[in-house]
């Protein structure tokens, strides 16, 4: 066995990091094809806030993270769909509201401390074993809940009125992408870090939808480089001592990089 | 006898912030027919349609859909609606034809019979943002015929598309409204395209202005009240 793996830390930072890469562009590419991507950074801002409260009361911050992004997801999908304010704008007012929250919130903490420092970019080596659990459990609800509802989130993303006439409840489904959406980037935060998750919801899936030739193609386009960056991203993370959260997102853009150019030649 | 009326409009009034898009509108789409909706841009036609389809509640009035209470509704595989375009960025959405006719939930074998129905077998494979504009409105129409509904409801269907294939998109309409006896229900403000195309008119310009064969109805001056005195048809038969 690779030393890497006789560390029970490193084969719980590959546990959860696999399950991420495989939700967070599942995920990503309805988003992305909706022009909703920027709902994830929102999220991430959010999470942060979540952290945080988890940290001053001294509890689990991701249980506490979860259920914070899913009421805000919630949130933002009620006022998006009534329809009175734009969707970007929505999300405009959620990030910074988030993030203010956030500072507020951090400073009744005493400040930026490691632990806190480590959400934010994410580190291979605070994965708890609680954390690994809830990330697997809910990764699996949310791989099974996209596959059972898939022609239906298709449906909404392409035509949502249309699947509206098809008797579909539209607001239904789009209330599940965002609490799904909520889920992903509150789990990612530990491999990830909550400042980067957005990148891995959406740079793998452009990438994908470079080649793909329907919209099932595109997604198992980008979960392929999603994993690929996730599992080489953390080998390097161990083996070169690099931050995990930043080495995967750079190696995202490496792949999208080498893809663009491979199709530009060809 | 059974009322042969699929589509029953009563007294229907609809207001957008308090101007009248619509007002008091009664119509009925009879089984069998091929009803071409139209007036000018901003006649309400359009809110009519969406009333039609359950997207707009009507402030005034009640719909019936195939002799049930628009409210109380359920069957909406018996309508299939055709939109003007896609409600995303197509040209960001790699979707391929097949997955637009599947995504109601049409099994492989309802997906190819659809599309040979519209004449786009051939093309089931491609990425939909790659098809022409009447090349994807014969998808749209593929889409709704999965289900196999009794009438089919198209907005605007020929916006963007060029007059050749708009000849043979009417010709497909045409084949569906008699061999399949669909019922059709097409919103368009070309009149002078639709008015050779369909069976039966109904003219609405916030009120229904006028209902009644195309020769009827382009022989009378309602076309001036609806237009403008400007405007001259060429009648021509098929």
């Amino acid at each position: 066995m690779p030393e890497i793996f006789q560390y029970s830390f490193m084969i719980r930072a590959f546990l959860a990091g696999l399950m991420i890469a495989v939700i967070a562009p599942l995920i990503g590419n309805f988003l992305v094809v909706r022009r909703f991507s920027l709902i994830a950074d929102t999220l991430s801002h959010i999470a942060l806030s979540g952290v945080a409260i988890g940290l001053l009361l001294k509890t689990q911050p991701l249980v506490v993270t979860v259920i914070l992004t899913v009421i805000a997801s919630v949130a933002i999908e009620k006022l998006r769909s009534n329809k009175k304010i734009s969707g970007e704008a929505v999300l405009a007012m959620f990030l910074p509201g988030g993030l203010a929250l956030s500072i507020v919130l951090i400073s009744l903490v005493n400040g930026l401390n490691a632990n806190l420092f480590s959400y934010l970019f994410g580190s291979i080596t605070t994965v708890a074993e609680s954390d690994l659990w809830l990330t697997l459990g809910l990764g699996i609800l949310t791989l099974f809940t996209v596959i059972f509802f898939y022609k239906k989130l298709l449906f909404a993303s392409f035509d949502e009125e249309s699947a509206k006439v098809s008797g579909i409840s539209v607001g239904f489904i789009n209330t599940i992408l965002v609490v799904l959406t909520a889920i992903t980037v509150s789990l990612s935060m530990r491999v990830i870090g909550i400042l980067l998750i957005g990148a891995l919801m959406v740079i793998p899936v452009v990438t994908g939808m470079q080649l793909g030739r329907s919209f099932l193609q595109s997604i198992y386009f980008s979960l392929g480089f999603a994993l690929t960056a996730v599992i080489v991203g953390l080998f390097m993370a161990y083996y070169l001592n690099l931050p995990a959260g930043g080495t995967i997102v750079l190696l995202s853009l490496g792949i999208f990089g080498l893809v663009a150019f491979f199709k530009r030649s060809h | 006898m059974k009322d042969d009326a699929i589509v029953k409009i009563s007294d229907v009034s609809f207001r957008y912030n308090g101007e009248p898009a619509i007002s008091n509108i009664n119509l009925e789409i009879k089984r069998g027919e091929f009803l071409g909706i139209i007036g000018p841009n901003g006649s309400g036609k359009t809110t009519l349609l969406k009333i039609m389809l359950g997207l707009l509640k009507p402030q005034k009035g009640y719909v019936q859909l195939f002799g049930q209470d628009i409210n109380s509704f359920k069957d909406w595989s018996k309508i299939g609606y055709v939109p003007q375009k896609a409600g995303s960025d197509v040209t960001n959405f790699p979707i391929s034809v097949e997955e637009v006719v599947g995504m109601g939930g049409a099994d492989h074998e309802t997906i190819t019979n659809s599309l040979v129905k519209v004449e786009m077998a051939e093309h089931r494979k491609r990425l939909f943002r790659e098809l022409s504009g009447g090349q994807q409105q014969r998808v749209f129409i593929a889409r709704a015929l999965a289900p196999k509904p009794e009438l089919l409801i198209l907005d605007e269907p020929t916006v963007g598309v060029d007059i050749n294939s708009q000849t043979k998109f009417y010709q497909l309409l045409r084949d569906l409204n008699r061999n399949l006896k669909l019922t059709l229900a097409l919103v368009s403000h070309d009149i002078d395209v639709v008015a050779h195309e369909v069976g039966e008119i109904a003219c609405i310009n916030c009120k229904l202005v006028c209902h009644g064969k195309p020769k009827d109805i382009l022989k009378s001056n309602f076309m001036e009240k609806l237009y403008g005195k400007e405007l001259r048809f060429v009648l021509h038969g098929h």
